[in-house]
C-alpha cells in the first residue's frame, strides 16, 4: 500500500512541476493550434526542466538554498517574470509581431484504426519496457548510483555541488596520501536537478523506483519525440506522392512507433541506457528531437518562435549532456551544409531568410539570456574544466576510431540501417526530395552521424565510437520508417506507376515487415536480464547501513566494484565525497593504464604484502567491504583483519 | 493528424505512464522488501570499533528461526548456546567472554545447514 501512495505523489510532483511550469509558458508564448497535444505533452516536459535548471543555477548564484519553498516561490516568480515579457512584448509597439503565428496547420480526416493501431504500438512498447525493468528497477545500476549521489547531495546541502572527488596521489617521499577534492567534468547539474527536484517536493526516496521511473518517462517520451518528428517530416514529404494515401503523416508516425517502439526497444540507446541510469544520454536523446524539430518548424515556416524555442532548449541540453550537445552541433553543421549544398545557386536568398527569422524579439531575446546566463551565472563544468578538448581531436584509442559497418548494423538495429540507407539514397537522387527542410534535416543528419561513426578521425572527434553509433539509430529509423511506408505507397500505387501483380506487392510487404520484426525481436532478447539481483543488492544495502551506523568521521573505507552489487549506491548512505567509499575498479583499468594508483587493486587482492601494507597504512583505511565467494582467503589468512560483519554476499573487514 | 491530437490518445499515454509508475513503484518496493520470496541472515559485531567486545548483533529474513553460536579461540569452545530469533527479527546477544588480542576470537553462528562466522 505504501508503494500506491508513493507512486501517486510521485506522479503529482512530477505533472505539478515537470509538465506544468512548461504547458504555462507554451500557451503564453504559442498559438494553441501550432502544436499538436502530443507536442504540447513534449514540449511542455522539456520547457519545464529548463526552467527548473536555470532557477536553480540562478539561485545557486545568488546564494539561495534549495529547498520546498524557495523552489516553489522561485518557480512562480519565474512564471511571472514570462508573464510579465509576454506583455511587454504585446504593448510595446516597436516590436514586430510574428505573422506566421496566424499559420493553420492542415490536418486531414482519418480512420479510427491509426488510432488503434497507435495505440496498440505503444501500448506493446510500454508493456516490453516495464517487464524489463520489472528486474531493472532495483537501485544497483553503477551510473544511476553515481548520479543519484549528487541529486542526494543537493537534497541534503539545499545547494548545487561541486562535482569534486578526492583521488589517491603519490607524494614526492613515494608515499600514498589522498588529495585535496579535484574537479570532475564527467557530470553537469542539469542531469541531477530534476531528480533533486523530485525527491524535494514528493520525499520519493532514493532508493524507490523514482530514479528509474523518471529514466523511463524520459525515454517514452523520446520515443513520442520521434513520432512527432516524423510526422512532421512527412508533412512536408507527402505532396511528392499525390496519388497514394498511403504515405501520409500519420502511416510514417505509425511506421516510426514501429522502429522505435516494439522493436529495438530494449537494446542501447534505449532500456538498456535507462536500467543502466544513463541520465545524461537519455535526457539527450529526448531533447536532440525536441531542438530539431524546433529547428526545422523555425525554417520550414518561418516562424522565429519555434527558433527561440530551440535555442532555450538548446542551452538546457548544454547544462544537462555534454555528448549530446557536441552530436548536436555537428548536427547542426550537417543539416546546414546539406541544406545549402542541394541549394547551391540560392544560398543568398536563403541565409537572408534565416537571418529574418533570427533577428525577431524572441530569438534574439533568447539568445541574449542565453549568452548572458552563460557567462555571467554558470558555465556548464565540462566548460570550466576544458575537458571538450578531450573530445576533440585525432583519435587517441582504437576505440575511437570508428566502427564498421558490420558493427554499425549492429548497433543501430539491421532493419533500420537498410531501410535508412535505401531512404537516403533515394533523398539524395529524388530532387524535390533533397531540397525541402525535411530531406536536408534527415540526409544532414544520417550523414554527419555516418561519418562521425565510420570514420571520426575526419572530424576531428575523439570520442568513443560505440557511443556515438548509439546516437546513430534515431536518423537512420525515421529514414527507414519514411522508406518503409514510401515503398509500400510505391507499390500499391496505381499500375501507370509501378506494374506488380497483387500477390508479388503482398509478399514483399510481408518480407520487409517479418525482416523488421525479426530483427527488432531479436535485438529485444539480446539484452533481457538474466536474474534478479534483489537479494544481493539488499546485502549490500544491509551491510552499508550497518557500516555507516558505526563509522567515525575519520574511518576511510574501501570497497570493491569488481563483485559487489549495487556498489556504486553505498556512497549514498555516507554522502561523505564522490570518491568515498574507495573502491576497487575493474581490474583492466589498471592493467590499461599502469599509471592509474595501483592502492586499490593492492588493498583488496594482496592486502599482506609490502605494497598492500604500505597503502593501508599510507592511506589509513579501516575498512574492507568484498564478497566472501572472491576476496576471502586473503582476509582470513591475515592476523591484521577482523571481520566484524557477513553475510553470503558481503563481508566487513576491520583493519587492526 | 488525428492520434497526436485526438483526447483519446493522450490520455493513454497518461494512463500508460500511470501504469507503469505503480508497477514498477510496486515492484521495487516488493523486491527490496527483505522478507519478499527471501531467504538470508546477517551477523555481526554489535560494536566493531571496540576490540575487546565480542557481542554480535543476528538479523533473520529466514522462516528457520532456531540459531545457535559457539565462541572459539584457538580451537576451543568457549560458550555454546541456541536462541530463536523470528524472521524479520533481529537480536543484539552479549557476551560475558571479552577478546584477546593476542589470538584470534570467532563467533560462529549457525542456521540450519548454514553457517557464519565473524571473528577479532
Amino acid at each position: 500500500m505504501h508503494s500506491f501512495f508513493a507512486s501517486f505523489s510521485f506522479l503529482f510532483v512530477f505533472g505539478i512541476f515537470l509538465f506544468l511550469p512548461g504547458f504555462f509558458v507554451l500557451r503564453l508564448f504559442f498559438k494553441r493550434h501550432l502544436f499538436s497535444r502530443l507536442e504540447r505533452l513534449l514540449f511542455s516536459f522539456a520547457v519545464s526542466v529548463g526552467l527548473f535548471d536555470f532557477l536553480a543555477l540562478f539561485m545557486e548564484a545568488i546564494n539561495v538554498r534549495l529547498h520546498t519553498t524557495s523552489l516553489f516561490l522561485g518557480g512562480i516568480a519565474v512564471l511571472f517574470f514570462l508573464y510579465g515579457i509576454k506583455k511587454l512584448y504585446q504593448y510595446l509597439p516597436f516590436f514586430e509581431k510574428n505573422t506566421s503565428d496566424e499559420i493553420v496547420e492542415t490536418t486531414t480526416h482519418f480512420s479510427q484504426s491509426q488510432k488503434w493501431l497507435f495505440m496498440i504500438l505503444l501500448g506493446m512498447t510500454v508493456l516490453i519496457k516495464i517487464v524489463y525493468m520489472g528486474d531493472a528497477v532495483l537501485p544497483t545500476a553503477t551510473d544511476l548510483g553515481h548520479h543519484m549521489y549528487w541529486a542526494k547531495l543537493i537534497t541534503e546541502t539545499k545547494r548545487l555541488p561541486l562535482y569534486t572527488k578526492q583521488e589517491i596521489i603519490t607524494e614526492s617521499d613515494h608515499s600514498y596520501t589522498l588529495s585535496d577534492p579535484q574537479p570532475i567534468a564527467d557530470f553537469i547539474v542539469g542531469e541531477h536537478i530534476p531528480f533533486a527536484l523530485l525527491h524535494i517536493f514528493s520525499g520519493a526516496d532514493f532508493f524507490s523506483a523514482f530514479p528509474a521511473t523518471t529514466l523511463l518517462f524520459v525515454n517514452i517520451l523520446c520515443l513520442l519525440a520521434l513520432v512527432a518528428l516524423s510526422a512532421r517530416f512527412a508533412s512536408e514529404i507527402q505532396p511528392l506522392f499525390p496519388d497514394t494515401k498511403i504515405f501520409t503523416q500519420e502511416y510514417v508516425a505509425l511506421a516510426t512507433l514501429f522502429f522505435f517502439g516494439p522493436l529495438y526497444t530494449l537494446a542501447s540507446p534505449q532500456m538498456k541506457f535507462v536500467s543502466g541510469g544513463v541520465v545524461g544520454n537519455t535526457f539527450g536523446n529526448l531533447f536532440l528531437p525536441l531542438i530539431l524539430l524546433c529547428f526545422y518548424r523555425a525554417f520550414q515556416k518561418q516562424h522565429s518562435g519555434f527558433l527561440s524555442l530551440g535555442f532555450f532548449l538548446t542551452l538546457t541540453l548544454a547544462y544537462t549532456h555534454h555528448l549530446s550537445m557536441l552530436i548536436l552541433l555537428f548536427v547542426g553543421f550537417g543539416v546546414i551544409a546539406t541544406y545549402l549544398f542541394f541549394h547551391a545557386r540560392t544560398i543568398l536568398p536563403i541565409v537572408r531568410a534565416w537571418l529574418k527569422i533570427f533577428l525577431k524579439p524572441a530569438p534574439l531575446f533568447t539568445f541574449v539570456f542565453a549568452t548572458l546566463f552563460f557567462f555571467l551565472v554558470a558555465m556548464p563544468t565540462y566548460i570550466e574544466t576544458q575537458a571538450v578538448g578531450t573530445a576533440l581531436g585525432t583519435p587517441t584509442k582504437t576505440t575511437r576510431t570508428g566502427l564498421s559497418f558490420y558493427q554499425i548494423t549492429f548497433s543501430s538495429g539491421e532493419a533500420r540501417v537498410a531501410l535508412g540507407l535505401v531512404g537516403l539514397v533515394l533523398v539524395a537522387f529524388i530532387k524535390r526530395l533533397r531540397r525541402s527542410y525535411a530531406g536536408a534535416f534527415l540526409f544532414g543528419w544520417s550523414a554527419i552521424l555516418l561519418v562521425m561513426t565510420l570514420k571520426p578521425g575526419l572530424l576531428f572527434i575523439n570520442i568513443p565510437s560505440n557511443r556515438i553509433g548509439t546516437y546513430l539509430s534515431f536518423p537512420l529509423g525515421l529514414v527507414a520508417a519514411g522508406t518503409l511506408v514510401g515503398l509500400i505507397a510505391l507499390l500499391f500505387a496505381r499500375p501507370s506507376t509501378l506494374r506488380l501483380p497483387q500477390a508479388v506487392t503482398l509478399v514483399i510487404i510481408f518480407s520487409l515487415l517479418i525482416f523488421s520484426l525479426g530483427s527488432g525481436s531479436f535485438d529485444n532478447s539480446q539484452t533481457l536480464l538474466p536474474q534478479s539481483k534483489a537479494l544481493p543488492a539488499l546485502e549490500t544495502f544491509a551491510a552499508t547501513k550497518y557500516l555507516s551506523k558505526h563509522l567515525s568521521p575519520n574511518d576511510l573505507v574501501l570497497k570493491d566494484h569488481n563483485y559487489i552489487v549495487a556498489d556504486a549506491w553505498m556512497k549514498l548512505f555516507f554522502l561523505r565525497d564522490y570518491a568515498y567509499p574507495l573502491s576497487r575498479g575493474f581490474f583492466k583499468r589498471y592493467e590499461d593504464n599502469p599509471h592509474r594508483e595501483q592502492c586499490t587493486l593492492l588493498m583488496i587482492a594482496v592486502p599482506n604484502t609490502t605494497r598492500g601494507e604500505k597503502c593501508f597504512s599510507d592511506l589509513g583505511v579501516d575498512y574492507v567491504v568484498v564478497n566472501p565467494h572472491f576476496d576471502t582467503a586473503q582476509f582470513e589468512k591475515s592476523s591484521k583483519f577482523s571481520r566484524v560483519y557477513a553475510n553470503d554476499t558481503v563481508h566487513i573487514y576491520k583493519k587492526k | 493528424m488525428i492520434f497526436m491530437e485526438q483526447k483519446s490518445s493522450i490520455i493513454f499515454i497518461v494512463f500508460l505512464l500511470v501504469f507503469s509508475t505503480m508497477f514498477l513503484f510496486w515492484q521495487n518496493e516488493r523486491e527490496l522488501d527483505p522478507n519478499y520470496e527471501k531467504n538470508w541472515w546477517t551477523l555481526a559485531f554489535a560494536e566493531p570499533q571496540n576490540i575487546t567486545d565480542l557481542s554480535f548483533v543476528v538479523e533473520n529474513y529466514t522462516d528457520n528461526a532456531d540459531f545457535s553460536y559457539e565462541v572459539v579461540r584457538d580451537k576451543q569452545v568457549l560458550e555454546k548456546k541456541s536462541f530463536t530469533l523470528k524472521r524479520g527479527e533481529r537480536k543484539n546477544i552479549s557476551l560475558s567472554i571479552r577478546n584477546d588480542v593476542s589470538s584470534r576470537t570467532s563467533v560462529m553462528v549457525r542456521n540450519g545447514k548454514e553457517k557464519k562466522e565473524i571473528y577479532r
